[in-house]
């Protein structure tokens, strides 16, 4: 018998691709059977993986117009991608006809400060309907020491991240994360996105999105954050989304120059990173290359390699001066990968295609 | 006769020094008089580069400099495996040709019967609200990817079709609600009213309009289907647009055919004549006569040469805050951005590839989509309607991505002479200088455009250089009387 309640989530973001997908380890008492967005993403009537060309996970996109043709009992709102200035679908509304109804609704993360006030109203109005999860770093204890003080971090930390991008980095960390379950570690998760608390992992989104710290306050607090979520959940391992794409593009396209990686790894010394990197710009010279780069900008090389299924765009390059990708069938990456000389210095793998077994592989060799 | 071997490279000469632009590894370097007259003299077949005793040349030599031969060995696009994906995820602009019908007769207007006998003449044909919703779904359906979208609004006279276009934009608001859109329109101005006005700026539609240069060259050619010029017209709508809504008159766009046999400091009055509109907003180019391979049709009198080559040098010292801005010809400056914007490309570019492509050609298709009134696909909205070769598909059949992988990869059409012409990351030759409509694409007829396209080349990279200098000049000339103080 199915006890899970049945939910949509709203609105769609390309990190619910990973978290749906890896679902069924977070043991919560939902399920998610579809995705409700605006109509404008092209998702409408499609499988969610669409957004990145992966193979089908079976949870569709709907859109205000047919979202009640699935039978579900909580809307599950994402408050970090929930404001769009581009979207002329009133949530407001959505949000009251939900409650209206009898459904629940659940709020994940911090709320831009008008929403933030709506579902404060919104939870006086219906407190047993309305329930807003945010990430507490205060229901973490104290740490010992001076909270102006650099902790050191008793566990192994892995940074995974994107050498363009930060797709695939969730879903390497959360396959990661179910591998070394399986062999009996405890894992704890620190990533980009509140949405991730669905599944019970830590946020650090809170620490780059308010303007009041100074870069070396967001350094500090980091790595205090980490501290205290060792202490809390006494992990064998900590794994770490890095903030945004750790590779300079060009001179004339920075791309963002990685530099909330580079205050990660001031915060956390990783002990190991996984790369995400699009699989055209995988070779034993680029590699080469890019840990050369790595070692001298932020102290660490990658260990393993993820080739992503993306592919730049050049004219978006040319025109916009942004680094943005298509995403080629990931069938596509095998079959680029295996046309090459298999002399990479590191492992390269498509985990979407062949699994995380050889990552998982390599950062155990790397950690004893 | 001995065959002499000559270094793959381009030399260029400044008074204050001397350059070599060695093409395999896309760099200008600076070297000194000795190096660059015994290379003039392997250029000229005086010399040979294997026998050199010069150690400047000797060490370029040892780092891959001056090579011979050129690395190319495949002309290839990089996205040729990809181009399908890129078609079928990430198209980021339609432009929809909402009719055929003009109300101008613009004497140098290419769907003139007696002007290019390649292209569609003046019709009255129309897109039907079918097609251009068709065309909004296809836009939907092909850019999962895209960030941001675009919608062109293209003619003939697109304002003869305003009902369409109104409906149009609401109905593409409504399909791509929560994705950032905007909208274009190119217009020749003439048929503005004021629930026109309202629309166009209540919308932000990023508008176009065209405008030769003052009465006497404008009314020369854009003229009314009676032989009226339209000038009075246009600036008496211009003038609507300003005072109506001052905000939006300021973003609009003016497009300036210039004709080079024209002077170039009477087209030019028009962007110092209307100082209230936004002089920044002007898009020069030059009238494109080339509809015959005939290379040589375009004439450029000896006033506007140097006249323009004036303005230019006006504009790269107020580039370096050295003339003040207000004071430079707006067309100079945006033949000067151009100029930047190619001058950063350069930096950013790779050198030369066993597998590369010449950098003529866009990605067909995913640059902006052009729509004809029957829903046929083209790369842009300046190749031929009529031709088979640069249609890439329709609304009803989609990419036909074979032809469109045929366009890409137009350098293969002239392999040999690509692999060895210097101007090869700097080519500008696309498809269209390959149509021959009827017949297809043509290597003669591409091949017939490489004078120009090197001559171009040949001007940006001198240019470029003396960008350069004047910066380092500038700068030093800073310095000193720094230290002097």
């Amino acid at each position: 018998m199915n006890l899970l309640t049945p939910a949509l989530v709203f609105p769609f973001s390309e990190c619910l691709v990973p978290i749906i997908r890896h679902i069924d380890c977070g043991h919560i008492p939902y399920s998610i059977n579809a995705v409700l967005d605006w109509r404008g993403h092209s998702l409408i009537g499609k499988d969610i993986a669409t957004i990145h060309n992966h193979p089908p996970i079976g949870v569709e996109v709907l859109d205000q117009s047919n979202y009640e043709k699935i039978t579900w009992r909580t809307l599950i709102v994402d408050c970090q991608n929930a404001h769009n200035d581009y979207a002329a679908l009133d949530k407001n509304s959505l949000y009251c006809r939900t409650l209206e109804d009898g459904k629940q609704i659940i709020f994940m993360g911090d709320a831009a400060d008008s929403d933030g006030n709506y579902i404060s109203s919104l939870a006086k109005t219906y407190p047993n309907q309305v329930q807003h999860i945010t990430f507490e770093e205060l229901q973490y204890a104290p740490l010992i020491q001076s909270n102006k003080q650099h902790s050191f971090l008793s566990v192994p930390v892995i940074l995974v991240g994107g050498a363009i991008s930060c797709q695939d980095s969730l879903e390497v960390i959360l396959s990661l994360k179910e591998r070394f379950c399986v062999d009996g570690y405890r894992v704890s998760c620190l990533i980009r996105s509140d949405i991730g608390l669905i599944l019970g992992l830590n946020s650090f989104s809170h620490i780059f999105n308010g303007n009041t710290l100074s870069e070396s306050d967001r350094i500090l607090q980091l790595n205090q954050l980490a501290a205290k979520i060792i202490n809390a959940e006494r992990p064998d391992l900590l794994l770490v989304e890095a903030p945004d794409a750790v590779l300079k593009f060009n001179s004339i396209r920075p791309n963002g120059y990685g530099v909330r990686t580079y205050m990660m790894s001031q915060a956390l010394e990783p002990d190991g990173f996984i790369c995400c990197m699009p699989c055209e710009m995988v070779s034993k010279n680029s590699l080469d290359a890019f840990n050369k780069s790595l070692l001298l900008k932020y102290g660490f090389s990658a260990s393993a390699i993820h080739a992503t299924n993306e592919v730049v765009d050049g004219i978006a390059l040319e025109q916009d001066q942004t680094v943005s990708c298509v995403h080629i069938p990931v069938d596509e990456v095998s079959r680029i990968l295996s046309s090459m000389p298999d002399d990479f210095p590191v492992p390269v793998v498509n985990v979407i295609v062949q699994g995380i077994e050889e990552i998982y592989q390599s950062i155990c060799c790397e950690l004893k | 006769m001995i065959d002499l071997a000559k270094p793959f490279i381009q030399l260029f000469k400044t008074p204050r020094s001397q350059y070599v632009f060695d093409v395999n590894q896309n760099e200008i370097l600076p070297v000194s008089v000795e190096s660059f007259d015994f290379l003039k003299q392997c250029m000229d077949g005086k010399a040979d580069i294997g026998s050199t005793s010069i150690e400047e040349l000797q060490m370029l030599m040892q780092n891959g400099y001056l090579r011979t031969e050129s690395v190319v060995q495949e002309i290839q696009h990089p996205y040729t495996p990809y181009l399908k994906y890129l078609l079928e995820r990430k198209l980021r602009k339609i432009t929809l040709q909402v009719t055929q019908a003009c109300n101008l007769r613009c004497k140098y207007c290419i769907y003139s019967d007696d002007v290019n006998p390649h292209q569609r003449s003046h019709s009255s044909r129309r897109m039907t609200w079918a097609t251009a919703k068709k065309g909004i779904d296809f836009l939907w359906e092909h850019s999962v990817d895209s960030p941001e979208v675009n919608v062109g609004f293209y003619g003939g006279e697109p304002l003869l079709e305003f009902a369409l276009i109104k409906r149009i934009v609401a109905y593409a608001k409504k399909t791509f609600d929560g994705k950032k859109i905007s909208f274009s329109l190119t217009t020749n101005g003439t048929l503005i009213t004021d629930e026109m006005i309202n629309f166009l700026s209540e919308e932000n539609i990023h508008l176009v309009v065209s405008l030769d240069g003052p009465k006497e060259i404008h009314d020369k050619s854009r003229v009314f289907a009676d032989g009226r010029g339209s000038f009075d017209t246009v600036i008496g709508n211009v003038k609507k647009f300003r005072d109506r809504v001052p905000e939006y008159a300021k973003r609009i766009a003016f497009s300036v055919v210039v004709d080079p046999l024209n002077d170039y400091d009477c087209i030019n009055e028009i962007t110092i004549m209307a100082k209230d509109m936004n002089s920044h907003n002007f898009l020069a180019a030059i009238v494109d006569k080339d509809y015959d391979n005939n290379c040589d049709s375009l004439i450029f009198s000896e006033e506007y040469t140097w006249k323009s080559r004036y303005h230019e040098f006006l504009a790269l010292l107020s580039l370096f805050n050295r003339y003040p801005e207000e004071c430079v010809s707006a067309l100079a400056r945006s033949s000067l951005g151009l100029l930047v914007k190619k001058m950063n490309q350069k930096r950013a570019s790779a050198p030369l590839r066993p597998v590369d492509v010449p950098s003529g050609p866009c990605i067909p298709g995913q640059l902006r989509l052009f729509v004809n009134a029957d829903g046929r696909f083209f790369p842009c909205e300046r190749v031929s309607e009529l031709s088979t070769a640069t249609c890439i598909g329709s609304l009803d059949n989609g990419f036909d991505v074979e032809q469109a992988s045929k366009l890409l990869n137009i350098g293969k059409l002239t392999p040999q002479a690509c692999k060895r012409c210097w101007s090869f990351r700097s080519c500008t030759l696309c498809a269209k200088r390959a149509d021959i409509s009827s017949e297809g694409l043509s290597a003669e007829y591409k091949l017939a455009h490489c004078a120009n396209v090197q001559m171009t080349t040949y001007n940006v990279l001198r240019k470029t250089i003396f960008a350069h200098e004047v910066n380092s000049f500038y700068r030093d000339q800073v310095r000193l009387e720094r230290i002097s103080l």
